[in-house]
């Protein structure tokens, strides 16, 4: 048997190396610069980098248990973009008669499918007796690892 | 060419876009004291609800139709609006927001064949992004942008977007039109058009201009040439330059107490000095009003307003209610019950433009900012917006207002967020 380690890469900052400046810099200065200045501003911005198009998205909260073999629990947050032209696999948010809920798209043989990732629910198979929207695509998953817990 | 955007029934759908139940449902959403109906989907429209009407007025047919009721959501039509916009200027250059639910845009560069692909597009683009139905209109002016827009609406035929780029659609569609329907033209001057026989969009704008300039005031000129196809009234890329800014309200009951309105005078100055700090302005001067009910013919009517100058700009909560307190004295009566109220900055400066007054310690001046700026913080990130509130303002106009079927804040509370069934 195989075992697959879990691997993460970790980003440190790393100020040994040196980074051209990728602006041109025109103004002339009076007194030296610190070469630490240029840099200061510089900050990971997780709704850049993880929101392409902010006025087509949304959050929602998870309920149920049929995406949990993919990881996706109870209580997890997607970030779901509105603007992305679903696919097949895509993970969705759909409207089916009314309800919202959160399945992987399946196109097979001209028939649309909603499939869980989890063996005890059934695929959807959706008809012209559906009223059926893809609501939006989950383009990722935000999970809390270490609940917070409340001080006593 | 100009296009105007047009959202369709906007509260309803906004609070559509998270509840895909109430689709093709009737529903409403109704003033903030929840006496009248403000929004109201297609189907209500068809129960013959009104959208400004008394909501008790429609009450058998609510309830005997199953009509789904909302109490307006300002903050959630208002995050959803700025997601209409963004999209918008995500698309075209020159975005004029004009209210919370409609906006030009100028299609300078466009092919006249080009123009019903791209409105058609552009309509889709926020149906699919934001999830919020639109209607567009095409026109060479922004008066017959709003009318053709009003007809994208109005039958469905048009697919949302409607465009007038000929002589003769323009007639077809004016011909439609009545005046008192045409953008900028006001109640009485509709009025005073129909006086004289003016009765369509069409006949006003075949009315030769010299009669207009005779009779009527520049306003009406300008919608008479913009009738006719000659743009008057330019693109402006703002309308953040306020001149004023206004927080009224009626009340739910008709308030006759001093204690009463001064709390509700509180909480006028306490969203206008949110307002000046969010936009970096100052009042220099405000006017606070009361006014009777003018329905109710038996009692006695009154309709007073006080001005107060400030010696020089504030945003201060403080410093503002204090003003607006000290105008209420001067016109409050008594033995008069009051319907409507308001707080208006009349003169107001940016920040950029602020002088500080000779006698002001700016070290004062740096705390009571700094106590601003943390009460703004805390009400900012609860769900009820105002948790640290002025002592005056008691419990609030809140206590006054009903808000009794509000939805969620689906966009801007992360505890309100909307849920979404693995099942």
């Amino acid at each position: 048997m195989e075992i697959t380690d879990v691997r993460l890469t970790m980003y440190n900052s790393d100020n040994s190396t040196e980074l051209s400046l990728p602006y041109a810099d025109g103004g002339v200065r009076a007194g030296f610069p610190s070469p630490g200045q240029e840099y200061v501003n510089e900050s990971i911005d997780l709704n850049k980098a993880l929101i392409p198009h902010p006025a087509a998205t949304f959050f929602a909260k998870v309920e149920g248990l049929s995406m949990i073999d993919e990881g996706i629990d109870e209580g997890d947050i997607i970030i779901v973009d509105r603007s992305v032209e679903p696919e097949d696999g895509d993970l969705a948010v759909c409207c089916i008669d009314g309800d919202f809920t959160l399945k992987r798209i399946k196109i097979s043989k001209g028939k649309l499918f909603l499939m869980p990732s989890n063996k005890e629910f059934r695929p959807i198979e959706i008809t012209s007796e559906n009223e059926f929207d893809v609501w939006g695509i989950v383009i990722h998953t935000i999970k809390t690892n270490r609940r917070l817990r409340r001080r006593l | 060419m100009i296009g105007h955007i047009d959202c369709n029934s906007f509260f309803v759908s906004c609070e559509r876009v998270f509840r895909p139940d109430l689709e093709n449902k009737p529903v409403v959403v109704l003033t903030n004291n929840d006496g009248c109906i403000s929004s109201l989907s297609p189907e209500a429209k068809k129960l013959g609800l009104k959208r400004g009407q008394p909501f008790f007025r429609f009450k058998e047919i609510i309830e005997a139709n199953d009509v789904v009721c909302f109490s307006c959501n300002h903050r959630l039509y208002g995050d959803m609006s700025s997601r209409v916009m963004t999209t918008l200027r995500s698309i075209a250059d020159e975005v004029e927001v004009y209210s919370i639910d409609d906006a030009f845009i100028m299609l300078d560069g466009y092919a006249d064949s080009e123009l019903q692909d791209f409105g058609r597009f552009v309509v889709r683009k926020i149906r699919r992004d934001v999830g919020i139905p639109t209607s567009m209109g095409i026109a060479p002016t922004k008066t017959l942008g709003k009318l053709a827009s009003h007809f994208a609406k109005r039958y469905p035929a048009y697919n949302g977007v409607a465009v007038i780029d000929t002589i003769e659609k323009a007639r077809k569609a004016t011909n439609l039109v009545q005046v008192e329907d045409v953008w900028g033209i006001g109640r009485r001057t509709a009025e005073k058009l129909h006086r004289i026989g003016i009765h369509t969009a069409l006949m006003l704008a075949d009315t030769p201009e010299e009669r207009i300039k005779e009779m009527f005031n520049v306003t009406l000129q300008r919608t008479w040439r913009e009738l006719n196809g000659q743009p008057c009234i330019p693109y402006e890329a703002s309308h953040g330059e306020q001149k004023s800014m206004t927080s009224s309200r009626s009340f739910a009951t008709d308030l006759s107490d001093f204690a009463s309105l001064s709390e509700a005078v509180s909480e006028f100055a306490t969203t206008i000095a949110r307002k000046l700090r969010r936009s970096d302005m100052y009042a220099l001067e405000i006017s606070v009003y009361l006014a009777t009910n003018r329905f109710h013919t038996d009692e006695p009517q009154i309709f007073d307003s006080a001005q107060v100058s400030f010696p020089e700009g504030t945003n201060d909560t403080i410093t503002i209610a204090e003003a607006a307190l000290d105008a209420l004295k001067r016109i409050f009566r008594k033995g008069y019950r009051f319907k409507k109220g308001g707080l208006t900055v009349t003169r107001m400066i940016h920040r950029e433009g602020l002088q500080m007054g000779l006698f002001t310690d700016p070290r004062q001046r740096d705390k009571r900012q700094r106590l601003m700026h943390t009460i703004d913080s805390v009400n900012a990130s609860y769900h009820s917006r105002d948790i640290i509130r002025i002592a005056s303002t008691g419990n609030g106009i809140s206590a006054l207002v009903r808000h009794d079927l509000g939805s969620p804040l689906y966009t801007t509370s992360l505890s309100d967020i909307i849920t979404v069934h693995a099942k």
